[in-house]
């Protein structure tokens, strides 16, 4: 697997790896340029891509020259790790869709194993009419597959995932991973998705919960305000299996995040929340597709959003109740919080029940700051930035108390500035 | 004695429910001034207008002054943004304290402290000295720590509502504290631990104007002035005296001499 394993001597002089990953990058963008002169782009017309655009997919000239400063890289993780407390996690990193193997910890992990040349565990999720994981599939050098064995506590890992060009031309990624938990296993994830300059990164994520296992998956979407970032997650759970994902997106030009549950065993659960904090002209989408195909399953999907200037917002979430998932109980929220005039929020909640016993409900809320709230703080003397920001943290804080990685959720309260204080 | 707060012939207007959104006056010509060190009173039937004239002092932007001033040790109060204005030294106690779900009273207390400190150019307390501050002045107040764990006023009781507001009364250091109905839904301990709180801060520095239906509060604190607000002005004004004539005979008696 050369060419996803980038080592530190392949950064700083012309070898056979690189020039071998050179003509990979060539190869792929051949490959993206023929699937998008045969393939239309996902239009309006199509159900899932109402309110979210791909033209920029043709319209920017994205290269495939990922290389990257060595250097620079390592500045920034260790300052990264450092300034958020996460030196401890097991780490793997990924910079422009390649695993940076002299920054990585978690190749000698002995709770996880790594392979970096894996075969898909399952032909069904390759075969997804889902037009990012089709451009995915063509263009990923390789499968990599991080497996938690039967009965083992794997604790926390980080996944830091970068994106940073070397010049100003723009460049894609498209990486892909594979992740199975064993029977009576668990596994929590941080992930963080920060970069810099324009790129475009459409990583796919496979997930595969045995019985009774467990995953935590917390992700941050913070790349660069001139970054495209679409992510594609695609979930099997079998019977008691559980899936925790918290997701936050900040920053980018672009970002669409596309959750794919299936629940296959019965009493499996999944739990999804989301916040999309936009601003600027960012278009930020969460879609989402849970089929609940056993009975007895749970799942619950909340997505907040905070939408200032000309920011536009979406939110598309499908439950699909079969027949066979009898007392099935799903639940789906979407609140938003308009900060502007301009800004926007297109929702669409949807269930499709086939199955006679089960509870399903959905709603959707969009109102603005609460003026009362807001003079309540001034009056006690904080300003109205400040004011405001502490009344908008508020409206996204709760989903952060259901997050249980201590870690994570000590990032992300950090992160918003939402920490408690200590010592009472 | 220095003038802290002067009300000159205040006219305010809110606009009222209707779809045409029509102004609706609610004070006609307040006039009032108060010293530094002084306790003022006001008192008066439902729907006078007492709130709304804290509200007015406060900032509250639905509330339209249409004509006389407002001067606070000397400077405009009317131009200043409710934060500036508790900066400047002002304080309101809410009548109905608003609760704020998802904001943590701990960290809204030291954001505010340091607010105010920062706009009167003094050190930002760091986490440990604003934890002994708050602490120091929790206990003092009867106040459980565990309220400060919680959300802003969430799931509190009117009672601790009200002690909350005294906590950041307490904390904020203000000249001026106007205190809208404190005491009203409190027993009688908790009356008697707001009316300490409020004593403690009494000094030459400080001044407060309290809006009361009770005589019990006034027992505690002993005021120097007190004022009847009706129909949208000060109708009456005189010494500790006039609250007990009031709570024998109602204000129907004030208001027709006033009407005369």
């Amino acid at each position: 697997m050369p060419n996803m394993l980038t080592d530190h001597k392949s950064q700083n002089s012309n070898s056979s790896i690189q020039k071998k990953s050179c003509k990979n990058f060539k190869k792929n963008l051949n490959k993206l340029s023929e699937f998008l002169r045969k393939n239309k782009l996902p239009s309006s017309k199509d159900d899932s891509w109402k309110y979210s655009n791909l033209s920029w997919l043709k319209q920017i000239n994205f290269t495939y020259n990922t290389q990257f400063n060595y250097t620079y890289l390592e500045h920034w993780v260790y300052t990264l790790i450092k300034e958020n407390n996460l030196e401890t996690l097991p780490r793997l990193v990924c910079v422009n869709g390649h695993i940076v193997k002299p920054l990585t910890t978690l190749l000698d992990s002995s709770k996880l194993t790594v392979d970096l040349d894996a075969q898909p565990y399952s032909d069904s999720i390759n075969n997804e009419a889902n037009f990012l994981n089709e451009v995915n599939l063509i263009c990923s050098d390789a499968l990599i597959e991080f497996k938690v064995k039967k009965n083992t506590q794997a604790g926390t890992i980080l996944i830091l995932n970068l994106g940073k060009p070397l010049d100003s031309n723009p460049i894609a990624f498209h990486p892909r991973f594979q992740w199975i938990l064993e029977e009576n296993s668990t596994l929590s994830i941080l992930e963080l998705n920060i970069g810099e300059g324009t790129y475009f990164n459409n990583p796919v994520r496979q997930i595969f919960l045995k019985k009774n296992s467990c995953l935590e998956f917390n992700n941050f979407i913070n790349p660069s305000p001139s970054s495209y970032l679409c992510s594609n997650f695609f979930v099997k759970l079998a019977e008691q299996a559980r899936y925790k994902q918290f997701l936050m997106t900040k920053e980018a030009k672009f970002a669409r995040q596309e959750v794919n549950v299936k629940l296959l065993g019965e009493w499996s659960e999944t739990l999804f929340r989301a916040i999309q904090i936009l601003n600027t002209h960012q278009h930020s989408d969460i879609t989402t597709h849970f089929i609940h195909e056993a009975p007895h399953c749970t799942s619950f999907q909340n997505v907040k959003n905070i939408l200032s200037e000309r920011s536009k917002g979406v939110f598309q979430g499908k439950v699909c109740v079969k027949r066979q998932a009898q007392k099935t109980n799903a639940e789906q929220q979407n609140q938003t919080l308009l900060l502007s005039d301009q800004a926007e929020i297109y929702t669409k909640p949807e269930l499709e029940i086939y199955a006679e016993d089960v509870k399903c409900s959905h709603g959707a809320t969009v109102g603005a700051l609460d003026d009362e709230q807001l003079f309540f703080l001034m009056s006690k003397g904080i300003p109205y930035p400040q004011a405001k920001q502490i009344l908008t943290n508020a409206f996204v804080v709760e989903a952060i108390d259901y997050i249980t990685d201590p870690l994570a959720k000590e990032f992300f309260n950090k992160h918003l500035n939402t920490e408690i204080l200590e010592g009472l | 004695m220095k003038t802290i707060l002067k009300i000159k012939n205040l006219h305010v207007s809110v606009k009222d429910e209707s779809p045409e959104g029509h102004c609706k006056a609610i004070l006609n010509g307040i006039n009032l001034s108060i010293s530094s060190g002084e306790t003022h009173v006001l008192m008066g039937p439902n729907g006078s207008g007492k709130s709304t004239l804290s509200y007015v002092l406060s900032g509250h932007p639905d509330y339209k002054v249409t004509a006389g001033s407002v001067l606070f040790k000397g400077q405009n109060l009317l131009s200043l943004t409710p934060d500036a204005r508790a900066a400047a030294g002002l304080f309101l106690a809410f009548q109905a304290p608003i609760e704020l779900p998802g904001v943590n009273n701990a960290n809204f207390l030291k954001t505010a402290v340091n607010s105010v400190r920062k706009a009167r150019g003094q050190e930002e307390l760091d986490s440990l000295k604003f934890l002994k501050l708050v602490k120091e002045t929790a206990k003092k107040l009867s106040f459980s720590s565990d309220m400060l764990k919680r959300n802003v006023n969430v799931g509190f009781s009117g009672g601790e509502k009200k002690r909350n507001e005294v906590l950041q009364m307490s904390l904020l250091h203000p000249s001026f504290a106007i205190l809208d109905e404190t005491d009203s839904g409190l027993d009688i301990d908790a009356l008697r631990v707001v009316a300490e709180g409020v004593k403690s801060l009494k000094s030459t520095e400080f001044s407060s104007l309290i809006i009361t239906h009770h005589q019990k509060l006034l027992d505690y604190i002993r005021p120097d002035y007190i004022h009847v607000l009706a129909k949208g002005r000060i109708i009456h004004s005189g010494g500790p005296e006039l609250s007990k004539r009031i709570e024998k005979e109602g204000y129907s008696r004030l208001l027709g001499e006033f009407d005369a």
